[in-house]
């Protein structure tokens, strides 16, 4: 009898591990196919080109390397170029992350100096300066969130009108031990564990941690209303646990040619339509890039999209599209082939 | 007339022995390189003018001082140099001047990162003091330094870019 029970525990256990193991398994899958990529004869991207779609779904990539934001419809068009190297109006030094108002389609790009606001024609309106040395940031709402963790202080988040002034800080940072890091500042450390998205929607702000997969919604008060850990296929949870104690217990050493590594699971997150888009790396899976569709309010993945093994994405956008159609993708990438840096739209096999 | 001044000319070079012309040679790329050099100088030159011609105007507010000309810092890469030294020193006044186009809420987030405490004076350049950023900032406009200037009993004891 005592046997028979030991098997049959023995059995469920298994069971149930079976399940645990397959979980990332279960959530349906779609492949995505490319459908489009630009820019095509006597233009390219010297290095990954950051991007954000408007209302419209005019597609905006910042060119670091040329100091410049190039403006295209759907089909490739160029259709302006504004900024340019310099510190005068509407001038900029090595630009990155964009974030276009969904609404009012105002322009935001982060750069060596600050935030540098245009109108939704390319019209410089103003700089902002917050002396944080910005990691990400996203707009909406007369509101800019950014992704500041800031040395010597426990702020992960700061919150902002579009006048530059702070409203909050909102969020705590990863509590590192730097002593166990002593090869690396400070600063330099914090930017590394806290490297991720922050994303605004309405009355609510998503933190998506690039290093450990987790998510954190946050109110406007800066209250914590819900966090989850990102489960899925392959070895996330390997490399999850493998980067905790890289930071937390074992420390972060330079390579030999004095530079340090980044680590992470997430290349990049978006937020469209009820869902939170996050891009994982192609080795997490030990194969092609993946799109998870996260639901925004439970966190559960609800599909993912397998991208094209001839690309390797940087960052991905959303078009607006109906409600009823299958998303379309804007992604910033490089070709396998090529090597070159270029736009794609893709778009799930079948689809109309 | 000019052909036959062109022959004087090069029959002249071929006059000299080569040592000679090894001299000249010499002297010449000594009194280029000389002429960089002189009109880096110049420059440095302008700004440090360009500074003590505002202190002297008003030496009693500025006689001792510790005077940051602004162009952009932040937390992580580019902090306030040696700031954190100067608070404490009581008797030196610190005067915070930042580039003309900086907003009230740039200087007040400034105020709050940096936590600047205490008297301290703060505003934008005016022309001269604009003026004089751009002689200091010496580098063909590549990277917009700022800039610690100290003044010990009137005099500029450091200026130092960063």
């Amino acid at each position: 009898m005592k046997k028979i029970f030991i098997y049959v525990m023995g059995f469920c256990f298994l069971s149930l591990l079976i399940l645990w193991a397959s979980e990332g398994e279960k959530t349906p899958a779609a492949e995505l196919k490319l459908v489009g990529s630009f820019p095509e004869d006597n233009f390219y991207f010297p290095s990954f080109p950051f991007i954000d779609i408007d209302k419209e779904g005019c597609i905006y990539a910042v060119d670091n390397r040329k100091h410049t934001i190039y403006k295209f419809d759907k089909k490739g068009n160029l259709l302006a170029k504004f900024g340019g190297w310099g510190q005068g109006p509407g001038e900029l030094q090595w630009p990155a992350k964009i974030s276009v108002d969904k609404k009012f389609g105002q322009i935001f790009v982060k750069d060596n100096t600050g935030i540098i606001m245009f109108g939704p024609k390319g019209d410089f309106i103003r700089r902002i300066r917050t002396f944080t040395g910005i990691l990400n940031f996203d707009v909406g709402n007369g509101r800019i969130v950014t992704l500041e963790p800031i040395p010597g202080k426990k702020d992960l988040i700061g919150l902002y009108d579009y006048w530059g002034m702070k409203i909050k800080s909102i969020g705590q940072k990863y509590d590192l031990d730097y002593s166990i890091s002593k090869e690396i500042a400070p600063g330099h450390l914090d930017r590394l564990v806290n490297d991720g998205a922050v994303l605004l929607e309405e009355n609510y702000v998503y933190y998506v941690s690039y290093v450990f997969g987790e998510i954190r919604i946050y109110d406007l008060s800066g209250r914590l209303i819900s966090e989850k850990k990102l489960s899925g296929p392959g070895d996330l949870q390997k490399y999850r646990e493998q980067y905790r104690r890289l930071f937390f217990e074992d420390g972060l050493k330079r390579n030999k040619d004095n530079t340090v590594t980044g680590w992470r699971i997430l290349n990049d997150a978006c937020l469209y339509g009820g869902n939170l888009y996050l891009l994982m790396l192609g080795y997490i899976t030990d194969g092609s890039y993946q799109i998870f569709i996260v639901d925004n309010k439970s966190l559960e993945v609800k599909k993912r999209m397998i991208l094209p093994a001839s690309i390797c994405p940087e960052m991905i956008r959303v078009f607006p599209l109906n409600e009823r159609s299958a998303p379309l993708f804007l992604a910033s990438f490089q070709d396998q082939a090529s090597g070159s840096c270029l736009l794609g739209i893709l778009k799930e096999e079948g689809s109309e | 007339m000019n052909e036959l001044r062109g022959h004087q000319n090069s029959n002249l070079w071929r006059c000299i022995s080569k040592i000679e012309k090894g001299l000249l040679l010499t002297t010449g790329t000594i009194l280029i390189i000389s002429m960089h050099f002189f009109l880096g100088d110049e420059k440095a030159f302008l700004c440090q003018r360009g500074i003590y011609k505002i202190i002297k105007r008003d030496i009693d507010y500025y006689k001792n001082s510790a005077i940051y000309l602004i162009y952009n810092v932040n937390l992580n890469c580019r902090p306030l140099l040696d700031y954190h030294v100067y608070k404490s020193y009581y008797d030196l006044r610190k005067i915070i001047l930042f580039f003309p186009d900086y907003s009230d809420q740039d200087i007040q987030n400034f105020i709050n990162v940096f936590n600047i405490e205490g008297l301290v004076d703060i505003r934008r350049m005016d022309d001269e003091w604009y003026s004089v950023y751009l002689k200091c900032n010496n580098n063909k406009g590549q990277v917009n330094l700022n800039f610690l200037i100290l003044v010990i009993n009137g005099r500029i004891a450091q200026i130092k870019g960063f």
